[in-house]
């Protein structure tokens, strides 16, 4: 995909664009929220990665002009401040994620995957299908192989963030900000138990496992296409 | 000393015009009661003659005592009268009585009846020299007592109050040179400068509070940091001498991602106690449905507890609401529960009762753990507290500030007691 990375720390741009080529991805870069408005009003990226705090224009605003102007690319924004509010106005603005620096690569990745890949076509979706596996999203019912599948309200938000995302790699954070909407790091393992307690209904009585861990990532369910 | 000076010369002022002012007053009533008789007399005089005016001073008629007559020529005997003066000069003069000095004037007023006789009506003017001699010894006895007694006192008192400022003053000194310990002293009469020194006193305390708040979070910061920072070192001083084995590179790797984990962790927390501190927050202030984010909470933390060995219970009562940060009182919330998680022995039972009776809403966070000692309890909430059994646990030590952070900003008060056994955390929302 072709990434604009508006950032004015060259380490961390450095950081990031290596990371993203070597997956194969465009990236290019800008180092003031002037220029990284002039690339972006073309429009022509998939996804755009802005620092919140640049010199001479506001990554927010950057991204509060693009808006007016009608560029619907996605944005991520990129940001040293973690309070709350700092993140609630940084999706006023017209941003569709926000990652607090320092994040892992797999973070970025991931939610960039998550950003690419979500469209409007999926999120109204109201049958989620991986494989066997099927989660109506209206009668909120699952089943399996034909089998119906009794999930507790909190397995049920968690597999259907996993199949709105099915073969994308989902963090343990975005999952704690989406299913939970819970801002902070948990001392304990909340996310792991009820995935494991998800799995030991969803998987553990059928032949395959349809939901796979991805060592340092997160999880995955279906085959990553 | 000033002063002094200043409450003579007012005593003075008010006095001399306050004298002034009786000397006037009388002088003016003796004045009339002389116009009014001659010119009573006059109007006889027009009427009778001199004759008549002569029969009516003589009769006594007009004679009231404090006004005296005559009546006839100049160094004559008179026509009449009680009294006769050395010389008479026209309108308002000084007569002084033949026989007499100047001392003992009276004040009169004449009128030329025909030829060179004269009508004079004289008064004593006794009672203004009395006014007089009251008013010049009152300035003298002023001048005399009221100066060194102003001055005396103006002085002790002076001293006394500069006594007291410059107690004030040489702590003052003696805290900017560094002793943040001194007080103002304090006398106990409850007058304006204790009040200013119990202020004065209060303040540095508050002061000398933050600063070892200051000084402790420091000592916490440099503990919390310096551990993982130099076992990172530590790490890439080994890998450096690394002979290349990709497994332990990696594992070293995982390990010093691990200890600056620990450092941000830690980072954050200051910075999101900062914040919550800083109270901006309070604009984001809703209605949060207590009872229902309970219940989430609990519906969360059930498995991990039970995956843990543990039990985790909850009495919920329903429909309560309090006005505040719902993802702040999540957190809060979450972290008096893992709090109960990590720090109990495996077959604890964790109990959280969400309660509202007269408009006291409560959540109480109780197991059956081993408890923290009384003597502990208030300092669990300090930042970087940690009980010694758990100094070796991970997490930064400021768990509960942030909790204490949170409840403070909801104007909430929360305690820690004894469950019996156990540990017991009671959060208790005003409700307004």
């Amino acid at each position: 995909m072709r990434v604009l990375l508006i950032e004015d720390d060259g380490e961390t741009a450095d950081f990031i664009s290596r990371g993203l080529r070597e997956r194969g991805d465009v990236v290019d870069c800008a180092a003031t929220g002037r220029d990284g408005l002039f690339l972006a009003s073309d429009g022509h990226y998939d996804v755009l990665i802005v620092d919140r705090l640049l010199p001479g224009m506001d990554g927010l605003n950057v991204v509060k002009l693009l808006r007016e102007a009608d560029v619907a690319t996605p944005v991520l924004f990129l940001s040293a401040l973690s309070g709350l509010d700092d993140r609630i106005c940084g999706l006023e603005a017209g941003g569709d994620d926000y990652l607090v620096k320092p994040f892992a690569m797999s973070e970025l990745v991931a939610r960039l995957a998550a950003l690419v890949r979500r469209g409007p076509l999926v999120e109204t979706n109201a049958r989620l299908a991986v494989a066997d596996l099927v989660l109506d999203r209206l009668s909120r019912r699952v089943h399996r192989d034909g089998q119906a599948v009794d999930l507790q309200p909190r397995e049920f938000r968690l597999l259907e963030y996993l199949m709105l995302h099915a073969g994308e790699a989902v963090t343990r954070t975005m999952l704690l900000e989406h299913v939970w909407e819970y801002h902070f790091e948990p001392k304990t393992s909340v996310v792991e138990t009820h995935m494991s307690r998800l799995r030991s209904k969803v998987d553990k009585p059928f032949d395959r496992a349809l939901i796979e861990t991805i060592r340092g990532v997160g999880y995955v369910i279906g085959e990553p296409s | 000393m000033a002063y002094a000076g200043l409450f003579v010369v007012g005593t003075l002022i008010v006095l001399t015009l306050g004298g002034g002012i009786t000397i006037w007053f009388l002088r003016h009533q003796l004045t009339t009661a002389v116009e009014d008789e001659l010119t009573d007399l006059t109007r006889i005089y027009r009427a009778h003659g001199l004759n008549g005016v002569v029969a009516a001073v003589e009769t006594g008629m007009r004679s009231r005592g404090e006004v005296s007559y005559f009546v006839g020529e100049p160094g004559r005997e008179p026509l009449a009268g009680t009294v006769t003066p050395k010389a008479i000069e026209p309108g308002w003069f000084d007569f002084i009585r033949v026989g007499d000095d100047d001392d003992e004037a009276l004040l009169a007023k004449s009128l030329r009846l025909q030829d060179d006789v004269w009508l004079v009506v004289a008064i004593d003017p006794e009672p203004l020299d009395d006014v007089e001699e009251l008013m010049l010894s009152g300035i003298g006895w002023t001048i005399a007592i009221a100066l060194p007694l102003a001055l005396i006192c103006g002085s002790m008192m002076t001293l006394m109050v500069l006594r007291r400022i410059d107690a004030i003053t040489e702590t003052t000194i003696r805290i900017r040179d560094g002793g943040l310990k001194s007080r103002v002293p304090t006398k106990g009469n409850d007058d304006e400068f204790d009040r200013l020194a119990l202020n004065i006193n209060a303040m540095l305390d508050s002061i000398q509070d933050l600063t070892r708040n200051i000084q402790q979070v420091s000592t916490g910061i440099a503990h919390d940091l310096r551990t993982p920072l130099s076992r990172l070192r530590n790490t890439l001083d080994v890998m450096g001498a690394n002979n290349g084995n990709k497994a332990a590179t990696e594992k070293m790797i995982n390990g010093a991602i691990g200890e600056l984990e620990v450092v941000l962790e830690t980072f954050d927390a200051l910075l999101r106690i900062g914040q919550i501190d800083a109270g901006t927050r309070r604009s984001n202030f809703r209605d949060v449905e207590l009872s229902a984010l309970v219940d989430d909470l609990v519906e969360t933390y059930e498995p991990v507890a039970s995956a843990d060995n543990k039990t985790l219970t909850a009495d919920l009562a329903t429909d309560v609401h309090v006005h505040g940060d719902r993802p702040l009182i999540v957190q809060m919330l979450a972290n008096i529960i893992e709090n109960a998680i990590e720090h109990t022995p495996s077959g604890t039972t964790i109990g959280v009762v969400l309660s509202k009776h007269d408009g006291a809403i409560r959540v109480t966070i109780g197991d059956d753990g081993p408890g923290i000692p009384e003597a502990e309890r208030d300092r669990v909430f300090e930042r970087f507290y940690r009980l010694d059994e758990s100094r070796q646990s991970n997490g930064s030590g400021l768990g509960f500030s942030i909790v204490a952070a949170i409840a403070k900003l909801h104007d909430a008060d929360i305690s820690l007691g004894d469950n019996a056994p156990g540990l017991r955390v009671e959060i208790a929302f005003v409700v307004k």
